[in-house]
């Protein structure tokens, strides 16, 4: 009985890491087809005159993301692409604005999974993997559609 | 301890810094003084002051540009630059502050800040506030 009482009370306890995982992976189903519409977005954009989305830039964009410790080496990226004139400003700002967005998300599943916040940094821990799931839609929407 | 193995022990909090303070702070005077981008605070000015945060080791004298732009330009400028004065001076202080939570001296000790995590964190805040002011510039003008 005591054997039995231990292994229910052992998986009342999921590490944080399994539940961290979890819920980005179910966010990512759901931010997947926002980023596919944007990808199509940025195509039009390249197909409406001068290609301002590169597949160079894009894989800049998702190697720095996957990179980075921070999300807001990830923003900085595309403030400068924007700044510098390489992105028309519409277009930079919508995805500058989808991965600000993505923050609310990141404070909502913190709270889910830490609901007496013992973890004061996983909701910027959160931010910065929700970043890298939507631009690693992002770009393979915008190669995939770059090659129809 | 040294400073390869401080500054590892260091990374995590000005990581988190950075991502927070440290961004809130460059995009809080970036946005403060937007009405001056891009004609009267130019790259070339913003350029300048990234430059030198990324060649100096002492933020002193990255403080000594800042006490010389302030000195040479005209009154709209002038307190921009003063503003950034009171930047370099929140990020002194919050040097100290994270190298507090490091843990890396025993708590109520005095601590003495090294040179390196000071400018360590006045880069980050350059590269913000770069970036930052480089998008605020063109989404102005259009």
């Amino acid at each position: 009985m005591n054997n039995v009482n231990q292994k229910v009370q052992a998986q009342d306890v999921v590490p944080l890491r399994v539940k961290v995982r979890r819920e980005v992976a179910r966010t990512s189903d759901a931010i997947a087809s926002g980023a596919g519409e944007l990808a199509e977005t940025l195509l039009n954009s390249n197909n409406s005159g001068k290609e301002h989305f590169t597949t160079s830039q894009m894989r800049q964009l998702e190697n720095v993301a996957y990179m980075t410790p921070k999300v807001s080496d990830i923003t900085d990226l595309v403030k400068n692409q924007i700044g510098r004139g390489r992105w028309p400003v519409g277009i930079g700002q919508q995805v500058l604005e989808a991965l600000e967005r993505l923050e609310t998300r990141a404070k909502s599943s913190a709270r889910d999974i830490d609901p007496d916040n013992e973890y004061p940094d996983l909701k910027r821990r959160l931010h910065l993997l929700l970043c890298r799931e939507y631009v690693h839609h992002l770009v393979a929407h915008f190669l995939y559609a770059s090659q129809k | 301890m040294e400073e390869a193995q401080a500054k590892r022990a260091l990374a995590p909090f000005v990581t988190v810094w950075s991502d927070n303070e440290g961004q809130q702070l460059a995009t809080d005077f970036a946005d403060k003084h937007q009405s001056l981008l891009p004609k009267k605070i130019t790259r070339s000015q913003l350029m300048g002051f990234s430059n030198i945060v990324q060649v100096t080791d002492r933020l002193h004298e990255v403080t000594k540009f800042v006490n010389h732009q302030k000195g040479r330009v005209s009154r709209s400028k002038e307190e921009y630059w003063r503003d950034m004065q009171h930047n370099l001076s929140k990020i002194k202080e919050d040097a100290q502050a994270v190298y507090r939570q490091a843990k890396l001296v025993p708590a109520g000790a005095e601590i003495d800040v090294p040179d390196w995590l000071e400018v360590w964190m006045c880069r980050e805040f350059a590269q913000h506030l770069l970036c930052h002011s480089l998008y605020l510039g063109i989404a102005s003008s259009t």
